[in-house]
């Protein structure tokens, strides 16, 4: 008895994940949406982000000092292709500039006029040595500080500088010790990792990978209010299987579908463009729990929605807002505290902050164990609150 | 043609099942929409082999007691066996026995005729080479193998309804129960599905059908149940039927000839309840024109009457409804 009733499960479950696959493959925009894409934004943002030496921004520790700092910022916000960014503090600061958002970033003292005069370190110039961009970005930093403090004054600029290697760090730190002499440099390795820098496309390749699968496994649902409307979920309910059975299989074709576009977005970053996704077993088990919450997502909008083109239409725009809250477009290091605190709200800033650790950090899955229990609570509401609504659904007529 | 009218199956018997019970019995079915109470006290059986009209108008609970024996509804009351095993959420085997043909085509119109056939079989725990041979025997009986490769949704209306009912066919259920299976096709194809229904009912298989066109209950059925608002009104064979409200079938001879001599012998034959003499022709009041009419014209050539015409009057299940309920059945065109 238990036997057939396992078998039964084990069939609904293949019948349905052979049905959306073929289903899938089948419809060319889906198909689109689901593989081409992906890997086209990737290629596109990944190419645009790496040519963008000739101009870059700088970011900065938002300081209420008018005196050097004021006017240092002032002056290079007004330099040609030099944008500044101000963070809320130093660790965001340093995150920014660890994935690059930023070419270098400045930390002021808390007196910088008194802490000069005295001969102290005052700024602390926080840089990702490998970056392409962090030379040209220290070259116009050191021209802005000697035209506001004038040659001497200029002298007593220390550097900090943050890198992959100590040599590398060291390296750009004599480079402009040389051109500023005589430079106080204080090098401060901050104990990453990772031993190799990141390519142009690691650094937005997680953010689109969380993206595309959250927005197609939730318009995915979109099948699932066609089975609904039709009253195939119905017909099959008159077959020698019941409504748990239905909602298994269902759930595990969702899933299986997110975590084939996980995968493959993953190996073609990871061929095609050089991505190194971090630690094996940490960027497989962060892939699956999200892939589990896309498809909770999905089965959650294609057990309420009552209409199968509302759903598929209006769900790459939430998917986008959602996306963006999570730190899909812009990172989570520049948002507002209050934002900040928004965004923890949306599984997709759990799985960014999953995907930083392991691949800006080069930290293992003992880092991620928050995340992951977070988006395993999320992919377990989702998944819930649609199987609840799909038996409602197929016991109501 | 009566409810004892058993045809062997010739699927194996389920074990333990005892010959006598019926294949699937219905015990006082009731079931609610908020305050609306769509089935009220439905009570039916279907043995093995024999085929079930369940007709009524629209909103009638047809679809709602369809529902409830194919286990998708849960009845507010009363119970449904399938082979003397109760059908309900915890025991989804029960349901083995029966193909559901659903009124609304419920397939993936996405997908070819095949596919579709391939997906509902795997589910009936279907696999390999007899989920193939059984698609393909399926395909043949309603007549779509040219069309097999090619997606529901580039079928006609026809074509999608005959899809429809192999999707319930393919795993031979002992009870197949269609709900208005032609709805809304034309005469040609409506002709067709009539026609691999009256096949697999000649294989054995016992139906279920739901209709609000008479002449198909008339066609096909052994018993039919008249439903409504909720309640099975009155049920039997057309003949019970017919009877129960006071009706009789009618032969109407226009003869030349001893007509009074020709309207005593008639009345004397079997089955012949009242016999009345008009100018031209004889007014016959039978329990059954079909087995009557070759005696009635036997009576006349040994009476040296000669027949020049007979019509034959089967007072239809459309005087039934319209006598039990007070209502012509509603929307009977397409
Ligand atoms: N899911 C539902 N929710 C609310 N009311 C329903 C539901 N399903 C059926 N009803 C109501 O129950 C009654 C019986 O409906 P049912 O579909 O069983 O009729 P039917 O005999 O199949 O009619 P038709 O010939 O039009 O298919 C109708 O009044 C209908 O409005
Ligand atoms: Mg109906």
């Amino acid at each position: 008895m238990t036997g057939v009733r396992f078998r039964t499960a084990l069939a609904a479950i293949r019948s349905f994940v052979r049905v959306f696959a073929r289903q899938i493959v089948g419809d060319r925009v889906t198909l689109f949406f689901l593989v081409v894409l992906p890997v086209v934004v990737i290629t596109v943002i990944g190419l645009t982000f790496g040519s963008a030496g000739s101009s870059f921004d700088i970011g900065y520790v938002r300081t209420d000092d008018d005196g050097l700092p004021g006017r240092l910022i002032e002056r290079l916000d007004d330099a040609d292709g030099v944008g500044v960014v101000a963070f809320e503090d130093a660790a965001d600061l340093r995150a920014a500039v660890r994935r690059q958002t930023v070419a270098l970033g400045l930390e002021f003292a808390d007196d910088v006029d008194a802490r000069l005069a005295a001969g102290e370190p005052a700024i602390t110039v926080v840089a990702e040595a490998s970056a392409q961009s962090a030379q040209g970005a220290l070259d116009v930093v050191r021209a802005a500080v000697a035209a506001e403090l004038g040659p001497d004054d200029a002298a007593r600029f220390a550097a900090s500088l943050t890198g992959t290697s100590f040599e590398t760090a060291e390296q750009v730190a004599s480079t402009v010790a040389g051109a500023l002499p005589p430079l106080d440099v204080a090098v401060t390795d901050v104990g990453e990792q990772r031993d190799e820098s990141l390519s142009e496309f690691a650094l937005t390749a997680p953010q689109n990978l969380v993206l595309f699968v959250f927005i197609n496994a939730m318009a995915g649902g979109a099948a699932l209010v066609r089975m609904r409307r039709r009253g195939v979920l119905r017909r099959v309910m008159a077959g020698p299987v019941s409504a748990t059975d239905i909602v298994l299989g269902v759930t595990a074709a969702w899933f299986l579908v997110s975590l084939m576009q996980s995968a493959l977005i993953m190996a073609v970053g990871a061929i095609a463009f050089d991505v190194s996704w971090g630690d094996p077993v940490g960027a497989f088990l962060l892939a699956v729990v999200f892939a589990a919450v896309g498809a909770g997502a999905g089965l959650l909008v294609g057990a309420v929605g009552g209409d199968e083109d509302r759903v598929s239409s209006i769900s790459p725009p939430v998917g986008i807002v959602l996306g963006a809250l999570g730190g899909c477009m812009v990172p989570l290091e520049i948002f507002p505290d209050a934002m900040r605190t928004v965004s923890r709200f949306v599984p997709q800033s759990w799985a960014m902050t999953g995907w930083e650790r392991l691949v800006f950090d080069g930290e293992g899955v003992s880092a991620i164990v928050g995340p992951l229990a977070v988006l395993a609570g999320f992919a377990a509401v989702f998944v819930g609150l649609a199987v609840v609504a799909l038996h409602r659904d197929l016991r109501s007529g | 043609m009566s409810g004892t009218d058993q045809r062997e199956h010739s699927g194996a018997p389920v074990p333990g099942t005892a010959p006598s019970l019926p294949l699937l019995r219905c015990d006082g079915l009731v079931r609610r929409f908020g305050e609306r109470t769509a089935v009220d006290g439905v009570s039916f059986h279907i043995s093995a082999g024999e085929t079930y009209g369940l007709l009524g108008p629209n909103g009638a609970g047809k679809t709602t007691t369809i529902s409830m024996i194919a286990g998708i509804l849960r009845p507010d009351g009363g119970r449904v066996e399938l082979d003397g095993r109760r059908v309900d959420a915890h025991d989804p085997e029960a349901k083995r026995s029966l193909g559901l043909v659903p009124q609304e085509i419920a397939l993936f119109d996405d997908l070819s005729a095949e596919e579709n056939l391939r997906f509902f079989g795997s589910l009936q725990g279907l696999r390999g080479a007899d989920l193939r041979a059984r698609v393909a025997a399926t395909l043949e009986l309603v007549g779509l193998s040219d069309r097999a490769k090619d997606r529901i949704s580039e079928f006609s209306g026809g074509m999608q309804r005959r899809a429809n009912i192999a999707v319930g066919l393919l795993h031979r259920p002992r009870l197949l129960v269609l709900d208005e299976p032609t709805a809304g096709v034309d005469p040609q194809s409506r002709n067709q599905i009539l026609e691999s229904i009256e096949q697999l009912r000649a294989e054995g298989m016992a139906v279920l059908y739901t209709t609000h066109y008479m002449e198909e209950a008339e066609r096909l059925c052994d018993r039919v149940g008249i439903i409504d608002r909720g309640r099975i009104v009155a049920e039997g064979t057309r003949r019970e039927l017919v009877a129960q409200i006071g009706e009789h079938d009618r032969l109407v001879v226009r003869a030349d000839g001893p007509l009074d001599a020709f309207a005593a012998t008639v009345g004397t034959l079997a089955g012949v309840r009242e016999v009345h003499v008009g100018t031209g022709s004889i007014d016959v009041v039978v329990d059954d024109a079909a087995s009557t009419l070759a005696a009635v014209v036997d009576a006349a050539t040994s009476d040296h009457v000669v027949v020049t015409g007979i019509e034959v009057r089967e007072p239809n299940l459309e005087a039934v409804f319209l006598h039990l309920t007070g209502t012509a059945l509603r929307d009977r065109g397409d």
